[in-house]
């Protein structure tokens, strides 16, 4: 048997794959998964969720995980996430000079990298700025955020790599991600590029921790210093330790889109580049 | 009684700067908003106003105690001396990241979060304390240790008392945007 190691919000929310009606979670159940895995800490944490008969109580958990998404876009902004994002869009975007495109930012939580380019309108006219999550209630307080502050861009509820979610209407299409990569297993990776072959994908830019020793360590300082919630610490160092290295994701986006010809390296593992602490893998189509 | 007024002077200004910043941490990550600019600076006078709160009733008792026994002033001078040796550069440094963070562009202004700005907050706490050990390294008696340790414990709280305003703002009145913002430290 396979086991894994879980971020508590990964764990904290379960949606039905084909309908996305949210699934009762049960409290013993999430316990018993991070026990098998070894996580005693995470259990613990995971005992002060709230619950009623057993199953978490989906409302608290809902507002949690945007406190959660809150904190975690604050780290985003110290993190210069959505900058690095629009400067490689605006690379690329530079190569098709005028053409309108659609950038989706699956996994896109609260939204941030979607709504920040649309508050500075940085990739300029012609920019169709989606963003897709599983999780409703992250999709229902991005467009009220989008909307409370005049943004011109559009949040859907899905899986973005399903056809006809996200648009597979001919448009030139961008598809981004960050923070994404490793909530995914890395037997699941290849079949993850796959899709975006599939859809036609004009280019893919993920961008993910670069793992190390000195990423782990600046994680932990971090979330020590700017997170609140103890499911945020906790998540925040996971999410480093989890990350892929390079090589893994190269091979698998090799393997799911080849001919998007992927790109992504890390730099030497006992040395810390700093300004690469997040790195994308990225693809363009032919 | 010697001179060494600027000892209470570069205290004071050190408190209310980091009380500042205190109110700005305490209030990042609430909203989720992206423009949010005005709310940074209503939070940096949050976190001011709040630092003079706690800190006006050790100010208070260190002035009566000065003013009650004038010998002790050279204690109180000699205690905030040894805090300022820990304390200034570590204030000037932070201070030097912050400006650098205006002014630069993005990639440095990240280096200046990354090196300097996330693992001095981490840092913050240990140096305050050390500030006190100094204190008492210089020779400073208990009264003055005691009145350097109220200080300090004070300078900390500020954070998590601001923190628990707005748990307890979110439950009076549950924010229509966004959040529940209910998160204490």
């Amino acid at each position: 048997m396979m086991i894994s190691v879980d971020e508590l919000t990964d764990l904290m929310v379960a949606t039905d794959p084909v309908s996305g009606a949210r699934l009762p979670v049960r409290l013993d159940a999430m316990i018993a998964q991070l026990r098998a895995g070894g996580q005693n800490r995470a259990a613990r944490l995971a005992r002060r969720l709230p619950v009623h008969d057993g199953v978490l109580i989906a409302e608290e958990i809902d507002a949690l995980q945007i406190r959660v998404h809150c904190e975690l876009q604050r780290l985003g902004e110290e993190l210069q996430l959505p900058r690095r994002i629009a400067e490689w869009l605006l690379r690329w975007r530079a190569t098709r000079p005028g053409e309108p495109i659609r950038v989706v930012d699956v996994g896109c939580g609260l939204g941030h990298v979607v709504r920040w380019l649309a508050a500075y309108d940085a990739l300029g006219p012609g920019a169709d700025l989606v963003g897709v999550d599983l999780n409703r209630a992250l999709v229902a307080r991005a467009a009220e955020l989008a909307a409370a502050e005049g943004l011109h861009c559009r949040f859907i509820a899905g899986d973005a790599l399903a056809p006809g979610v996200a648009g597979d209407d001919g448009m030139t299409t961008v598809v981004i991600s960050s923070g994404l990569l490793h909530h995914l297993p890395a037997t699941a990776l290849p079949g993850f590029f796959a899709a975006q072959r599939d859809l036609r994908v004009a280019a893919f830019a993920h961008w993910d921790i670069d793992p190390g020793p000195w990423t782990t360590a600046g994680a932990w300082i971090f979330h020590r210093a700017r997170m609140r919630e103890p499911v945020s610490r906790h998540d925040g160092v996971l999410s480093a330790r989890r990350a892929h290295p390079a090589s893994v994701l190269l091979a698998a986006a090799r393997a799911g889109a080849p001919d998007h010809r992927p790109v992504c390296a890390d730099g030497p593992r006992w040395w810390p580049r700093l300004s690469q602490v997040l790195r994308p893998v990225t693809g363009t189509a032919p | 009684m010697t001179p060494g007024w600027w000892v209470p002077v570069a205290l004071v200004v050190l408190a209310a700067l980091d009380g500042a910043f205190a109110g700005f941490r305490s209030s990042c990550g609430r909203t989720g908003l992206i423009r949010h600019r005005r709310e940074d600076v209503r939070a940096h006078l949050r976190g001011l106003a709040t630092a003079a709160l706690l800190l006006s009733p050790v100010a208070a008792v260190v002035l009566a105690d000065v003013l009650a026994h004038p010998p002790r002033w050279d204690d109180y001078v000699v205690a905030g001396r040894a805090m300022l040796a820990l304390y200034l550069p570590f204030g000037a440094t932070v201070l030097a990241a912050l400006a650098g963070y205006a002014v630069l562009g993005w990639r440095r202004r990240f280096l200046a979060s990354a090196v300097i700005l996330g693992p001095f907050t981490f840092a913050r706490p240990f140096v305050a304390v050390g500030g006190v050990v100094l204190a008492a390294r210089a020779g400073a008696g208990c009264t003055v240790l005691a009145a350097a340790t109220a200080a300090v414990i004070a300078a900390l709280a500020v954070e998590p008392v601001l923190d628990r305003r707005w748990v307890t703002a979110a439950r009076r009145r549950p924010p229509v945007l966004p959040t529940g913002t209910a998160s204490p430290r």
